[in-house]
């Protein structure tokens, strides 16, 4: 077999004979935390955000224990607090961890990270001080966050809504929000410059050093993603950084903006709040999207469908959520006209959605479709996504949305999306580059099995949620309130049907759990006696499955140059390897 | 319920005994089958293709297809748009169904508290009832204007399919019509908070009571009779005081006086309120009289009769009604509204009035007229 020699062929060999990578280019400790190479800096990202994914996981295991049956089940009483507190403590936690330490950084800052100059064929990111500095904000606003546990607990809820969280008990027979609330709106208000400092590095590294011959369309579609995240990223999280301030400020006692008994606004915080946080789900689920369509189209080994739809589509999301915050506020008793606007905008974000999986769609027909761990996770991403999407008409119809807020079927749909969306394009993600990340392969039939628990688990959990919402049972409750219910006298047949629908998915939760433990086995296994990784496994066509797995320090010896990242002509198997080489050059 | 949506097994939703829960329930089950049809769509169509077109052999290439087709991209994307259009003007039609006024409604207060509902009913002889349970007629259509002491709760009678924020500083109102009676239902209705609100927030829970045409008024005159009939068995002396009573200032003296006495029966007679009379004294006491009349002289400010409900146009060419939410506002924010033919010179109130105070004194402009309409039909 003829292999085309485009800086692979030569160079793939004598990285080899060094063996020299990323990985053993320098050793120890401070190697790594000063380190000013994008992969290392990804790689610490996803050490930190795989920790705080563990955390925010047992909390939802204990949220799922408490509420297996009626009444106080594991959580105790702590100090002069009740179970209950304990329990308000506890979801706020999995809330705000999850959040602002795992899915809100975890793919731009870690796959992203790690991927996007590769995919660029650049040396490094634009600014790789910059990007340290990100990842030291990082950890030290994840520091201030548990501190927050440990100086008196935070029970507002992730949402921190005002006035809550905001007065001070004064010797009133009022019960305010407990000590943690400054220390953890510090850290997020860090965690924030992080968030900031890495949309600045990707926008400047995307407009900087693409490779001679690709074009903003030439360029992968999950560069797309991360560009139209990094705009959200600076413009939004501002907003978000005053409005934390401002209640930090103010629980300090030191100005009033949100205090209604001295002529605050309480309603006012929520306009902020969301004005940053309803984009932040699009930080979320966009960069998932590029993932997905990268993943797609791979493992397909077809050119993805309709490549300006879905990166235009990317960017319309973008915008648009900067325009549909008020959709959190229905029942604030916001004005018909405003709550009609925001409904009616937020309708328009389901077009390029859906535009983006009939697309993918489009992208399998016909394909070369390889049934393998990634794959599955993309199509299975396809199957919560395309739920939790659906779920979100209901939420943005005006009336439906009176009648579904604030119960489980909202915690449902956005544990769809979220977890859904973002967690399983990372896992998927992960488990795609992950040859590129550590250069080792995995145990495919491992991966699927631990996919399979994984993907059962999950709709378990969640989709007796939404029923559990439409029927009756509002979010954020310790008690199952069956029994409290029947002693006020209702005789209902939802009774029984929350105590049997939170056992059923509280089972799921456990379900999940054991999937989890499956995963992380598989990729321990994998790190530790896994199978050497060609350069492209996958049959890829985009640059990073061009240089070596793992790739050396600086990337590529010399910059590579580009052509469409979805061209999958002339690559072909080669069996010595077992992986793919490219054979002829890609159209530019 | 819409008569052209079927409704799927009762396991989906809630119970649906309201016209705003018929309008939720019928756009819900809509979505239901749209969403179950695009997602049985998708889901059928990525599994076919997979199994079609499974790569067997590493060699296995993938067919040639064209790699983008503006037509058919621009074909899939228009009836998502269509669809969810339909949707927006649907949800909009229920949303104003339980935002607007209704005609002839039963007004309920309801205030809000850690971790309490109080529900608030005025007689026709102006007393206060104040109840933990919601009571309300079948048929007749029901307006409630919360109002939080506190933090932010919410309302939701998933029944009813109805929910608002009650937010401290603000009146918030949602309007719904009961269609079906707790003895047909077989039981009270669930009614819970759902906005989060500390320690016991999922305990603050109580129920609501549809009572059957006509019984709703005997109802209300028992819950205000009860206490007074109490007070008349045990101490008819001091029921013929309170009846004399005419100015919050005997009303005081009056509920001292029980509460000296006993203590049992001044926390049920504390139930029925006389808000007009404490804000006719807070009228007085407050300065108010100074310069605004409440026969409809014209003084410095404006004549507090005629006041509820009156259009109002204020010196930035704004427009409001004045409901509750503009008389707080005249109240603890007055130079921000200035009513256009007058000079803005009044001072802010802004926490020297308790939020009761600023309830009593609401009442109290709402009975000037309501006295006036009494007079008028009775010549």
């Amino acid at each position: 077999m003829t292999r085309f020699n485009d800086q692979l062929g030569a160079f793939d060999h004598a990285a080899e004979l060094r063996g020299d990578n990323y990985l053993t280019h320098s050793r120890g400790l401070m190697s790594w935390l000063f380190t000013l190479d994008h992969k290392r800096i990804g790689v610490m990202y996803l050490v930190g955000i795989l920790g705080s994914f563990f955390l925010g996981g047992v909390m939802a295991l204990l949220i799922r224990t408490e509420l297996i049956a009626e009444g106080q089940t594991i959580l105790p009483a702590i100090g002069d607090k009740t179970w209950e507190d304990t329990y308000n403590q506890v979801f706020t936690l999995h809330g705000a961890i999850m959040v602002f330490l795992f899915i809100i950084p975890g793919i731009p800052a870690a796959l992203g990270n790690f991927i996007l100059p590769i995919m660029l064929g650049a040396k490094d990111v634009a600014f790789p001080k910059l990007n340290l500095t990100s990842w030291w904000l990082y950890m030290f606003g994840a520091v201030f966050a548990v501190y927050a546990i440990v100086s008196g607990g935070l029970d507002t809820g992730w949402t921190f809504y005002t006035p809550y969280s905001t007065a001070q008990i004064q010797g009133s027979d009022v019960y305010y929000a407990m000590q943690g609330v400054i220390p953890i709106t510090a850290g997020a208000f860090i965690l924030g410059f992080s968030s900031i400092l890495t949309g600045v590095n990707f926008i400047a590294t995307i407009h900087m050093l693409r490779p001679p011959g690709m074009t903003w369309f030439k360029m992968p579609l999950f560069l797309w993603g991360l560009y139209a995240t990094a705009i959200i990223q600076i413009l939004a999280t501002p907003v978000l950084g005053i409005t934390l301030l401002l209640l930090i400020v103010e629980r300090a006692g030191l100005i009033i903006v949100f205090d209604p008994a001295k002529g605050g606004d309480p309603v006012l915080y929520q306009h902020f709040f969301w004005f940053y946080s309803h984009p932040a789900v699009y930080i979320m689920i966009l960069p998932a999207m590029g993932v997905i369509s990268e993943m797609i189209s791979t493992h397909s080994h077809k050119h993805i469908f309709g490549y300006k739809f879905i990166a235009f589509s990317s960017v319309a999301i973008a915008l648009l959520g900067f325009l549909v915050w008020g959709h959190h506020m229905f029942t604030s008793g916001q004005s018909v006209m405003a709550s009609a606007i925001f409904s009616l905008l937020t309708f328009f974000v389901a077009i390029p959605s859906a535009i983006k999986v009939f697309n993918w769609l489009a992208t399998m027909y016909k394909g070369s479709i390889s049934v393998n761990a990634p794959m599955l996770w993309a199509m299975s991403f396809i199957w919560v996504f395309s739920i939790g999407g659906l779920t979100g008409l209901f939420l943005g119809a005006l009336s439906t949305d009176i009648h579904l807020h604030d119960t489980y079927f909202v915690v449902a749909h956005f544990h769809y999306v979220m977890v859904g969306g973002t967690v399983f394009a990372l896992l998927g993600g992960l488990l795609h580059w992950w040859p590129k990340i550590t250069g080792k392969l995995y145990h495919q039939g491992a991966a699927i099995w631990a996919w399979v628990v994984i993907f059962i688990g999950f709709n378990l959990t969640f989709f007796v949620q939404f029923m559990l919402g439409a029927k009756g049972m509002p979010r954020r409750y310790a008690h199952l309130t069956a029994d409290a219910l029947a002693e006020l006298g209702i005789a209902e047949a939802n009774l029984l049907y929350l105590k049997v629908g939170n056992a059923i998915s509280s089972f799921g939760a456990y379900i999940q759990a054991i999937g989890f433990f499956m995963f992380a086995g598989v990729l321990a296994y994998s790190m530790f006696r896994g199978r050497r990784s060609p350069a492209n496994p996958w049959g890829g066509a985009s640059l990073e499955w061009q240089t070596p797995s793992p790739p050396p320090h600086h990337n590529f010896e010399t910059t590579p140059i580009a052509h469409d990242p979805y061209d999958f002509d002339g690559i072909e198997y080669d069996e010595e390897i077992d992986g793919y080489v490219r054979t002829q050059p890609a159209d530019s | 319920m819409s008569p052209y949506i079927p409704t799927l097994a009762n396991w989906l939703m809630a119970p649906e005994a309201s016209d705003v829960a018929g309008d939720v329930h019928g756009l819900y089950y809509f979505l239901v089958y749209v969403s179950g049809f695009f997602f049985l769509a998708i889901i059928a169509l990525m599994v076919v293709f997979t199994l079609k077109y499974r790569r067997r052999s590493p060699k296995d290439k993938a067919q040639k297809t064209p790699t983008h087709h503006y037509g058919l991209e621009a074909a899939w994307s228009i009836p998502p748009l269509v669809i969810v259009i339909v949707v927006f003007v649907l949800g909009l039609k229920g949303f104003i169904g339980m935002s607007g006024r209704r005609a002839n409604a039963l007004e309920v207060k309801v205030n809000a508290w850690q971790w309490n509902w109080e529900f608030v009913y005025t007689t026709p002889e102006g007393v206060e009832v104040r109840v933990p349970e919601l009571h309300l007629e079948v048929d007749r259509p029901v307006v409630l204007t919360l109002n939080s002491q506190d933090v932010i709760h919410s309302l939701w009678i998933p029944a009813f399919g109805v929910k608002r924020d009650a937010v401290p500083g603000r009146y918030n109102k949602i309007a719904f019509t009961p269609t079906v009676t707790s003895a047909e239902h077989g039981s009270p209705f669930p009614l819970l908070c759902t906005e989060y609100c500390g320690t016991q927030h999922s305990t603050m829970l109580s129920t609501v009571t549809v009572h059957e045409r006509g019984m709703f008024e005997v109802w209300l005159k028992e819950a205000s009779k009860a206490p007074l009939d109490e007070l008349q068995k045990q101490a008819p002396e001091l029921y013929a005081q309170y009846l004399k009573i005419t100015t919050n200032e005997q009303f005081q003296q009056f509920m001292d006086a029980l509460k000296a006495d006993n203590p049992e029966l001044h926390e049920k007679v504390d139930k029925l309120q006389r808000p007009a009379l404490v804000g006719a004294e807070l009228y007085t006491a407050k300065g108010c009289a100074q310069c605004h009349s409440t026969d409809g002289t014209r003084l410095t400010g404006p004549s507090l009769k005629g006041l509820w409900g009156a259009k109002r146009v204020f010196t930035d060419g704004a427009e409001a009604e004045a409901d509750e939410n503009y008389i707080r506002s005249a109240i603890v924010n007055p130079m921000e509204t200035i009513v256009s033919t007058y000079q803005g010179v009044m001072p802010s109130y802004q926490g020297k009035l308790s939020d009761p105070q600023i309830d009593a004194f609401i009442a109290y402009i709402r009975s000037l007229d309501e006295a006036a309409e009494q007079d008028n039909n009775q010549p």
